[in-house]
């Protein structure tokens, strides 16, 4: 018999009466979407992991203070706060603080790769540093597409009603963004097979 | 020869004047974004269609490699909000 998966709504129901794994569940249902919005704004992974942080105790604190309210879609509103707090940051920041070794390669890249370097093949590791700085060489319009398609894994419905353009739009954005990034993959030689 | 099937307004007229609402068909196919009729004569299409099909095997191999990072914020940050959300919780205030 398939399990029933509980809505938002009941696992803040569940928090609220004193059941922590409701949050949990609410927290890994919504922390891919939520991390791809702020790491869009901030492109840094390290301030992005902060205010991640920042983002669910905020939201912890407005569920606490009875703020929330119960007809909000809990996704849209926790993205909210998310770019909110990542435009904020954005505002306040005069130079963006980057973690970054005598390379200029950015720390925390670095500290993630030696983490993983056990499992995974160097070929692979190589691979995907040289992704996320292609990504990074996307216009600006085509990246956030990317982000928020691939890894925050938005609808394309959804995406495009969050950055205010048609759906074919969003779509076209997407798939010239896949064209460069093979254009510069062939360009570095990076192996697609 | 084309196939003599019936299929969705959208794809009467699979050619090259009509090249980017392909790559969205492409795209909206590969992420399952597609009505399920639509999905059905689509993979019809995509099987029929060698041109397609070379297309649709591009586009793969570019979002294989995207695959080959993910953006997920650690379980660090994610065990830092659990504590609070313990520290804070509504019946302890």
């Amino acid at each position: 018999m398939k399990k029933h998966e509980l809505t938002d709504h009941e696992l803040i129901l569940g928090y609220l009466s004193g059941n922590d794994s409701s949050f949990e569940k609410l927290v890994n249902r919504y922390k891919r979407k939520v991390f791809s919005v702020i790491y869009f704004i901030v492109d840094d992974r390290y301030i992005a992991e902060e205010i991640f942080q920042e983002t669910f105790i905020k939201v912890i604190q407005h569920l606490r203070d009875n703020r929330y309210q119960h007809d909000q879609k809990f996704g849209s509103w926790a993205n909210s706060i998310a770019r909110n707090m990542a435009l904020d940051y954005l505002r306040k920041a005069k130079v963006k603080p980057t973690i970054v070794d005598s390379q200029g390669e950015d720390i925390f890249n670095y500290i993630n790769v030696r983490e993983k370097s056990c499992e995974e093949k160097f070929i692979e590791n190589e691979n995907k540093f040289m992704i996320r700085d292609l990504i990074k060489k996307l216009p600006k319009l085509q990246q956030e597409v990317v982000i928020l398609k691939h890894y925050g894994r938005y609808s394309f419905k959804e995406i495009s009603e969050m950055t205010n353009v048609s759906l074919g739009t969003a779509l076209g954005r997407m798939h010239y963004a896949l064209a460069n990034l093979r254009k510069m993959m062939i360009v570095q030689k990076i192996n697609m097979q | 020869m084309q196939p003599n099937i019936k299929l969705h307004s959208s794809y009467k007229y699979k050619t090259p004047m009509n090249f980017d609402s392909t790559h969205h068909d492409l795209l909206r196919y590969h992420y399952n974004e597609m009505p399920k009729r639509e999905k059905t004569l689509f993979e019809m299409q995509l099987k029929q269609n060698p041109e397609l099909q070379l297309q649709y095997q591009k586009m793969c191999l570019a979002l294989k490699q995207l695959d080959t990072t993910d953006l997920l914020p650690s379980k660090t940050s994610v065990d830092i909000i659990m504590g609070q959300a313990q520290a804070q919780h509504p019946e302890l205030q």
